[in-house]
């Protein structure tokens, strides 16, 4: 029943969710902020108000509809055959999402191609309200009412997710509260003086920082349960339990606090901390249209006029300190590390207090902590690489004309978005040395993040430069849009945080690096300043166009993997990640076939034929240096999933044996492993199958690395003296194939 | 090619369209040049080449013995150079921009402030040093602009569209301050305008750009037909829009 529940109303009202978190913020009333007649962008907001009001409807009709089915669910008064509600009900709630999504998807495909300049990308964030000739009441009861619709929908399905309709009409009142409280609160807050907005922002960081952290901590705990085989989750459905932590926006660099809702309803034993946190995320939340905006207003350039003292000399780095600090008062520039450092003080007192069971030791929390920062300061410095580098772009006429070199801008601005990144190393620190001795792994963990801290501030700047640098920004900003640049970027990342074990995080950690040092060579050429659009001068490097490529290839697997939830049920799960990679792979090969047109090719088939055969060899001799290293040095013993079915073990094969060697080298050695050669000095080149194999060890998130970085190797260097792809494609095959017969034997013996 | 300011065979196509087309000039000696053309004509996009803001299609520029399309930095530390659309750091001060640019330029800010305080009042530009240039109106940014691109008292400066803005008597000090620089400090001044008011009562020398082309290059004296034909009309026989009275 619960599952019938679940695919009935969890799934649209997700859907619902989703699709109103897109609209809201990415905003289909974007357009009607360009530079039209006042008139017709007013026209356009009343349209737009009309549209939102609409969906609010939607939802508000959606949730009643769920809460009739969550009701029947609650009185366990439940027909046998299903709970009764009219198909035509649920039919026209699904047609309606449907219209939701699509909407969702051509507003932001719109948004991806037409480019807004920077200046009117920032005045999306006023929220489309400002755009209306409403009175502030007016604008109070729209807000109003689009908030409680939201927060009903989400109400509905915190109640699903707990059970508890009481606890989601709680939660219901204490968001709506919240949010017009918040409301008021923004109406004034053009008129308040600096220190406050400063104050406001902090508030507003740490809801956010708070949030994420619940988020993730409850993530953790759900995780570590599962693995510790306790999947009882004090009596709430653990399915929903992910689904609640799968709705997590990961294209999102803010969050929206109202997850917290369900949070604080769901785990009702955490009260206190998840009430407060989300209550304060919620106002926040409310808040954070106008104090974006007041961050970059003419309040704050007005306050930094009356700022005492000019500054006499000003480097490239001076300008970058005085530039942030006139934007915004200290508060809110240190307002993310701050609320990152007390959130995770306040986080390990509750755990001291051991109000918060978690099922796991002191080590895993600060490993969670260490994980938190790298998120958190992570995208923090993006967002502050993203600013520095508009600045510049404004100012692009004075600095075309002025002898500055690409690398001593970067460099400057490096040095402040690193320096920026690092105090987010201050909370995990806190964390190990107030409670207790630190260990000589916590050591090295820190150690690891200031480097991956340093290292990621560093990529976040190049990749601003490539993505919005040289005045020609080339889609919407906001932290809000996935490119395939973030993709590049969140993968190692993500390595650092998540892999297991030091060579595996030495892996990712190294992979990091050679991708920043790629992306900065290729950034100096884009802050050269010249006018010559992209098809005149390449102002990427050959190798990093190859990896955005591959960037692309990830966000492909996600979104394929999710819509194959349609095709395939919860019982035949494995058949979504055979159509994922599949589908993935394809459009990887014809990308990658569309796009290398720049370097030579390599043909299929070697000269002679005894190259395949050595191919074939190099396969088995590697996994067989596989299965030693699994076994005498991890101590562990591959296996597959034992309760796939024949037909999904079939496509399996075909998929790792066939269709993964042939996409993956034709990229990796037809194509990145070119680049490689094509950037690297005449003596070098024959190593550039080493970078190659790194970059293909490295992209398999959550795979041990060595094994398949022997593999990349053996491959890379079969295609270098075989020129052609024939032998790599077969040692791959032959691997794979033989690694998955080992497992699927090793687990069915075993059963 | 070995001159202060030269271009050989200087070529720019934009979509298949050539903005400038084997356009060649030197410029030697110290003096105003005026780089005079219809709208469109390339003024703009001559003085990007030089500046190594944009590639050459074909042919070549060179500034002070740099290159400018492979050497710009260099080209940039010998050279001033003032857009047409002057834009600054929006939260800095003019002082502060200047400030920077020494900096940049590895200026002495005391000895930039003894060679700019003059020029400020000349240019009754004291106004542009303490408010904030996110504020500025464009006849400041353009005031800004010029104290920026003589910083480092090249030898070489560029403007495009100098008074462009300006008021009267800005617009005159700045003209009078040009013919200054060529005289008393060996400076090499090339400007456009579409103002030919400001070309003949300034310029020692003309450069006519016509749909990319140099139609013209000489002094009015050497550009002139007949005897006290006046700069309007040569510019409009140059651009092949010549009433045909002028000729009779």
């Amino acid at each position: 029943m619960t599952s019938q529940v679940r695919a009935q109303v969890l799934g649209p009202v997700l859907a619902q969710f989703r699709a109103l978190g897109r609209i809201t913020w990415l905003g289909v009333w974007r357009g009607a902020h360009g530079e039209r007649p006042h008139t017709l962008r007013r026209l356009a907001g009343v349209l737009l108000v009309a549209l939102r009001l609409y969906i609010v409807l939607r939802i508000v009709y959606g949730s009643a509809v769920a809460l009739v089915m969550l009701r029947d669910r609650v009185a366990a008064s439940m027909p046998a055959g299903g709970i009764e509600v009219s198909p035509d009900h649920l039919s026209a709630a699904r047609l309606v999402l449907w219209a939701l999504a699509l909407l969702t998807l051509s507003s932001r495909l719109r948004d991806d191609l037409s480019a807004p300049r920077h200046e009117q990308k920032t005045r999306i964030d006023e929220g489309f309200l400002s755009a209306l000739p409403l009175s502030p009441h007016a604008r109070a009861c729209a807000s109003f009412a689009s908030s409680a619709g939201y927060a009903l929908s989400f109400a509905t399905f915190a109640a699903i997710a707990s059970g508890s309709v009481t606890g989601a009409f709680v939660g219901l009142a204490l968001f709506v509260v919240c949010a017009c409280a918040g409301d008021l609160l923004a109406e004034r807050a053009g008129s308040w003086p600096r220190w406050l907005l400063g104050i406001v922002a902090f508030a507003r960081a740490l809801a956010v920082v708070c949030s994420v952290g619940l988020v993730l901590l409850i993530g953790a705990v759900a995780f570590y349960r599962a693995q510790l085989g306790k999947m009882s989750l004090d009596g709430a459905d653990p399915e929903i339990f992910e689904a609640l932590i799968a709705l997590w926006p990961a294209d999102r660099a803010t969050v929206d606090p109202m997850y917290l809702v369900a949070q604080a309803l769901f785990h009702g034993r955490l009260g206190g901390l998840a009430a407060v946190t989300a209550g304060l995320s919620l106002a926040m939340y409310a808040l954070r249209v106008r104090t974006r905006r007041t961050e970059t207003s003419e309040l704050l350039v007005q306050a930094a006029k009356t700022d005492s003292g000019f500054a006499d000399t000003l480097s490239l780095f001076g300008v970058e300190r005085l530039l942030t600090a006139r934007r915004a008062p200290w508060l809110a520039r240190a307002a993310t590390p701050l609320a990152c450092f007390l959130g995770l003080a306040a986080a390990s007192l509750w755990l001291m207090r051991g109000r918060l069971i978690l099922g796991f030791g002191q080590p895993d929390v600060f490993a969670f902590s260490v994980a938190f920062c790298m998120l958190v300061g992570g995208q923090a410095s993006v967002r502050r690489a993203s600013h520095t580098v508009r600045d510049d772009v404004a100012a692009r006429p004075l600095l075309a004309s002025l002898p500055i070199a690409p690398r001593a801008t970067l460099r400057a601005k490096t040095a402040l978005v690193q320096a920026y990144a690092v105090s987010f190393a201050a909370g995990p620190l806190f964390l190990a040395a107030t409670f207790r001795a630190m260990t000589v792994t916590e050591a090295l963990r820190l150690v690891e993040l200031v480097i991956v801290l340093l290292v990621s501030a560093s990529l976040a700047v190049s990749v601003a430069f490539l993505t919005q640098g040289n005045g020609a920004p080339r889609s919407a900003s906001l932290g809000a849009s996935t490119r395939f640049e973030q993709t590049l970027v969140l993968v190692p990342l993500f390595g650092v945080m998540f892999d297991e074990g030091r060579l595996n995080h030495a892996f990712a950690a190294l992979s990091l690096v050679l991708l920043t040092l790629e992306a900065r060579r290729a950034a100096a050429k884009s802050v050269r300043w010249t006018d010559d659009d992209d098809a005149q001068v390449a102002k990427q490097t050959p190798v990093w166009r190859a990896l955005l490529v591959f960037g692309a290839f990830f966000p492909i697997q996600l979104v394929i993997q999710a819509l194959s939830v349609v095709i395939f049920d919860e019982s035949r799960r494995e058949w979504r990640a055979v159509l994922a990679y599949a589908s993935s792979g394809v459009v990887l090969a014809l990308l990658t076939f569309r796009a290398r047109s720049d370097q030579p090719s390599l043909p299929f088939a070697p000269k002679r034929a005894w190259w395949l055969a050595i191919g074939a060899l190099s396969g088995l001799a590697a996994h067989g240096a596989t299965m030693l290293y699994v076994r005498f040095v991890l101590g562990t013993e591959p296996a597959a999933d034992k309760d796939a079915s024949l037909s999904a073990l079939l496509a399996t094969f075909v998929l790792v044996s066939v269709l993964a060697p042939v996409v993956e080298e034709y990229y990796f050695r037809g194509w990145l492993q070119q680049a490689i050669t094509s950037e690297l000095p005449r003596r070098l080149r024959a190593f550039a199958f080493v970078p190659a194999a790194f970059a293909f060890s490295a992209v398999h998130v959550g795979s041990e690395h060595l094994p398949i970085f022997v593999l990349g190797l053996v491959a890379g260097a079969l295609a270098y003296l075989s020129r052609s792809l024939g032998p790599a494609m077969l040692a791959h095959g032959v691997y794979n194939a033989s690694l998955l017969i080992g497992a699927t034997c090793t687990s069915r013996g075993g059963a | 090619m070995s001159a202060r300011l030269g271009a050989e065979g200087l070529t720019k196509t934009f979509a298949g369209r050539a903005a400038l087309d084997g356009v060649s000039f030197t410029v030697d000696t110290a003096g105003v040049v005026g780089l005079l053309g219809p709208n469109g004509a390339g003024k703009t996009t001559t003085f990007k080449l030089l500046l190594g803001m944009l590639r050459p299609s074909a042919g070549r520029a060179e500034i002070g013995g740099h290159d400018c399309t492979n050497e710009p930095t260099l080209v940039r530390s010998v050279a001033g150079y003032m857009p047409d659309e002057p834009a600054f750091y929006d939260y800095l001060s003019g002082r502060e921009t200047l400030a920077f640019v020494a900096e940049v330029r590895g200026l002495d800010p005391a000895a930039m402030w003894r060679w700019l305080d003059p020029l400020v009042h000349e240019l009754a530009a004291e106004t542009v040093l303490e408010g904030r240039c996110g504020a500025f109106s464009l006849g400041m940014r353009k005031k800004l602009a010029l104290l920026v691109a003589l910083a480092h008292q090249p030898k070489i400066l560029l403007l495009d569209e100098p008074t462009n803005g300006l008021d009267p008597p800005s617009a005159a000090g700045a003209r009078a301050l040009f013919q200054r620089l060529a005289r008393e400090h060996d400076t090499t001044v090339l400007l456009s305008t579409h103002l030919l008011d400001l070309a003949e009562k300034s310029c020692d020398r003309l450069l006519v750009l016509d749909r990319g082309k140099l139609v013209g290059d000489g002094s009015l004296a050497e550009l002139r037909r007949v005897r006290d034909e006046s700069l309007e009309a040569v510019f409009m026989r140059l651009v092949g829009k010549a009433p045909v009275a002028s000729e009779t």
